[in-house]
């Protein structure tokens, strides 16, 4: 019974992590889709990135270590991996642009 | 994670927000006041309690006060009515006429909030530049600049200057004797820069007069407003001999600005721009958490080698590095942050506060000068120039604007380094 709570809570945070990334990643491609506007698509990305650091610690000063920190770890990386991706390739974009 | 690490990633998503402009910079404040509260309760930094004394409750409502009365003195149609009747005045003869129009913005931003100054002198601008075929282009470029220059006139002049001299008691006495010089040196600059506008010519003496009419205003509200507003400046500039709080005199100004004028408050409380004093209030609380959780004493400790050098070359040293800064950033979060900064720097130096909060507020509002988009008023002229068919790119402001700008901070680095080493700063 906990194995089966366990997993479906992991889905879970998992599904609810790559939804907010998609929701991101969507309200980027809207904005910052144009060449000029990459530097402001890298600087969102990290900001992004810093909140969710943030969030990490918000939760943990509240909760504590607990297998709640698990999850949640679960679900900002769920947000992060694919956000730092997005950095890492808008920074690859900007750099072929100069050159 | 440590209290210091935290607050310096929120340091850096604020400052990352504030530089890319993604965000409206009131929203910026809010969400670094309620990280800040958060996490600088959450670590024992400060209680909830503390979080009213860290927004310098005081100064916002002066600010939100300040906006107010310049909201109304606005809506009375005073500048409408300055500018036209000097017009009148001056009759059709373009030199003198863009030398009071650089005046008049001068005098204006120095009582009103820059940004209407330039709405309201852009119009009139435009009317009488076609008619004495003057360039407006190029005059409204200047005004831009000058709106910044007014800026420095009085403590309620510009926010940088509202925050500097609430915090540090810096009086309109103390305003007039240290920047009034100054402004009338930069003004003089302006005029004589002016010089190069070309296309001049004598206008018909029909046409001038029917331009001359101006918009339709209540003539008992104008002249109550303008007596009111009049009256507030003479009891601020005597505050001290008053003994009454600058805030409780706004406050009253306000009431009796309503009760006396006939302006209608919804109307001016919907024009009033909002965001001024909730980015301010929400700064304050974030710049309270930095200072708590020790992060602007590391700042000032990697400052303070920099500025260690005779204050003669100290404070024009700063004055450049806030231009610079706030040519990027809006002046606002640049004061905020740099006042408890410049304040921790001067206690571990030695040096005296004084000149380097001088050279904050000249720099800070010279240094939106330097790029089309740093200043709310130099932004708010561009659009009003592209949306009358005026296209100003970045490269045409650079070369008609820039090298006034640059002109006037390097002479406002010589003006403080002098004074300093006079000892009148």
């Amino acid at each position: 019974m906990a194995y089966w709570l366990l997993t479906i809570s992991a889905a879970l945070a998992f599904s609810i992590g790559y939804y907010a990334y998609t929701c991101i990643k969507r309200k980027f491609d809207e904005e910052y889709s144009g060449a000029s506007l990459l530097p402001k698509r890298l600087i969102h990305g990290v900001v992004y990135v810093i909140f969710l650091v943030l969030l990490h610690e918000a939760v943990k000063l509240k909760l504590g270590s607990s297998p709640l920190e698990a999850l949640m770890l679960l679900a900002v990386a769920a947000i992060g991996v694919p956000l730092l991706v997005d950095i890492v390739v808008t920074s690859y974009k900007l750099l072929r642009g100069r050159k | 994670m440590t209290p210091f690490t935290t607050f310096t990633l929120i340091l850096i998503v604020i400052v990352l927000l504030l530089v890319a402009e993604i965000e409206h910079r009131a929203v910026v404040a809010i969400l670094a006041a309620v990280l800040s509260t958060y996490f600088g309760i959450s670590y024992g930094l400060f209680k909830p309690a503390d979080v009213v004394e860290m927004m310098n409750v005081d100064t916002v409502l002066f600010i939100t006060g300040v906006l107010i009365l310049f909201e109304s003195i606005s809506r009375s149609g005073f500048f409408d009515f300055v500018g036209l009747s000097l017009a009148r005045l001056i009759g059709p003869r373009p030199r003198a006429l863009i030398y009071a129009l650089i005046a008049l913005t001068t005098l204006f931003s120095g009582i009103s909030s820059n940004v209407t100054v330039m709405l309201v002198m852009g119009n009139i601008t435009l009317r009488l530049a076609a008619l004495v075929g003057v360039e407006a282009e190029e005059l409204v470029i200047l005004e831009c600049l000058q709106t910044n220059v007014g800026g420095l006139l009085l403590p309620l002049s510009s926010v940088p200057a509202l925050i500097i001299s609430a915090k540090t008691g810096l009086g309109f006495a103390d305003f007039l004797r240290v920047t009034g010089p100054l402004i009338l040196l930069l003004t003089a600059v302006a005029m004589l820069y002016s010089r190069r506008i070309g296309s001049l010519r004598e206008a018909r003496s029909t046409a001038w007069k029917d331009s001359l009419k101006a918009r339709a205003v209540s003539r008992t509200a104008l002249y109550r407003s303008t007596l009111i507003f009049a009256t507030f400046l003479a009891a601020a500039s005597m505050s001290d001999l008053i003994g009454l709080n600058l805030t409780l005199i706004t406050f009253i100004f306000v009431t009796a600005t309503f009760l006396l004028s006939s302006l209608d408050p919804d109307e001016v409380f919907r024009s009033v721009d909002w965001g001024i004093p909730f980015f301010v209030g929400g700064f304050f609380v974030f710049v309270g958490g930095l200072e708590r959780s020790g992060v602007l004493d590391a700042v000032s400790s990697a400052i303070a080698p920099l500025l260690e050098m005779p204050e003669v070359l100290a404070a024009p040293l700063l004055l450049l590095m806030c231009a610079l800064i706030s040519a990027f950033i809006d002046n606002i979060p640049v004061v905020l942050l740099l006042y408890p900064i410049v304040k921790g720097v001067a206690e571990a130096t030695g040096l005296r506060a004084l000149p380097l909060y001088w050279a904050m507020i000249i720099g800070s509002n010279l240094g939106g000068n330097l790029t089309p988009f740093a200043s709310p008023s130099v932004l708010i002229g561009v659009r009003f120039l592209e949306r009358r068919g005026m296209r100003v790119t970045m490269g045409e402001f650079f070369r008609k604007g820039v090298p006034l700008a640059i002109t006037q901070i390097l002479l406002s680095m010589a003006y403080v380094a002098s004074l300093t080493a006079l000892n009148i700063l």
